[in-house]
């Protein structure tokens, strides 16, 4: 490999080593970013769109009621590359979610990792390149 | 891993450049070099650089801000980037945003960059023409282009002084001149380096280099404006 282009590709690792915060969103203002919870329900719906892709879920607490979450995350194009699809999830689907909520308290987050049914891990950092 | 320069493969390349001359095509005169009418290297495809939202992170420090540029930095504040009201998000940003790919579609006369992001697009013009002389500021400025070798390096100037530079709110005026550089390094990544001109936000200019890699997607659909629901109730930050 040539000298250039390898000191091409150790900077590259360095400057994704950074740490440039994965949740560096605009508008995030609203969710809580320093109290992430988890939840746990099962999918209804699943939208792979621009520019942000949601997830549906019901989530059944203890006594049995029912809450609609509604969480949102960044775009496919940005997705993709950490490793998701449009098809790792479907209606159905029993997922876990590390969320940051709503600060007003609705049912609504930004997801920071999505646990599968077969329990592979979904974050948002991006794989190597 | 190199292929050794055979003789009997110099002697053709050097015909055939010769041979492309005479028939008027090659499009510059062969000097003797056979490197002269080498074609330039194939960009087409769907790219993405990595998710950058803060220049100043990939610099290492803040850009070397005039008092203006300071101050200007100082009130950003997420209302006014031009995102959240769906307009275009400019042509460095574009770019090097990384949240969503770009296709290339390159012909001899245009380089053509298709963003996802609200279906928006540079055209890079490598037919040899100069800026126009009276430029009026458009969202994703006036871009000439020329090869070197495996390198296309482009000239935009003309950029709408509303778009910001990336979502961290560095902004700039119209003063603002790119220069860029995408180096072709192997089939699946471009070295693409940006330098930001601008006399009246940067004491001098200065440059970032980021890696663009092929995606194995196809550039999807963006409607910014279908279902926009949040925009009312953005409210200015306290500073």
């Amino acid at each position: 490999m040539k000298t250039s282009r390898l000191n091409f590709l150790i900077a590259v690792t360095a400057i994704l080593a950074f740490g440039i915060p994965v949740w560096a969103h605009h508008g995030n203002a609203a969710y809580d970013d320093k109290n992430p919870i988890t939840i746990k329900g099962t999918v209804t719906e699943f939208a792979w769109v621009n520019p942000h892709v949601q997830i549906y879920l019901d989530v059944k607490d203890d006594k049995g009621k029912v809450a609609h979450w509604s969480v949102e995350t960044y775009s496919p194009g940005k997705l993709v590359r950490a490793g998701w699809s449009k098809d790792v999830v479907k209606p159905g689907d029993l997922v876990s979610i590390i969320l940051i909520p709503a600060r007003n308290g609705s049912p609504v987050g930004f997801l920071h990792k999505m646990v599968l049914p077969n329990g592979k891990e979904l974050a948002l950092q991006e794989l190597d390149i | 891993m190199s292929n050794p320069i055979r003789p009997t493969n110099l002697c053709a390349a050097c015909v055939f450049s010769l041979l492309l001359s005479a028939l008027g095509c090659g499009g510059r005169a062969v000097s003797g070099s056979s490197q002269a009418a080498a074609a330039p290297p194939d960009f087409n495809g769907v790219w993405s650089a990595p998710f950058t939202p803060d220049l100043s992170k990939v610099l290492g420090h803040q850009p070397p801000f005039t008092a203006y540029g300071a101050a200007r930095f100082a009130k950003e504040d997420e209302i006014d980037d031009p995102l959240t009201k769906c307009l275009p998000i400019g042509p460095a940003r574009g770019i090097q945003a990384g949240i969503m790919p770009f296709q290339v579609v390159q012909t001899p006369g245009v380089f053509a960059i298709l963003f996802e992001n609200q279906h928006t697009f540079r055209i890079i013009h490598t037919d040899g023409r100069s800026h126009p002389k009276d430029l009026d500021a458009t969202w994703f400025g006036d871009s000439i282009g020329h090869w070197e070798g495996d390198t296309l390096i482009v000239d935009t100037v003309g950029v709408d002084d509303r778009t910001w530079l990336d979502t961290a709110g560095h902004e700039h005026s119209d003063q603002l001149h790119l220069a860029e550089r995408f180096q072709k390094v192997d089939n699946n990544t471009i070295k693409w380096t940006v330098t930001f001109e601008d006399p009246k936000f940067f004491t001098e200019p200065w440059s970032v280099t980021l890696p663009i890699t092929r995606q194995n997607t196809e550039i999807m659909s963006y409607s910014c404006e279908e279902n926009e629901k949040d925009r009312a109730h953005l409210r200015r930050s306290k500073k």
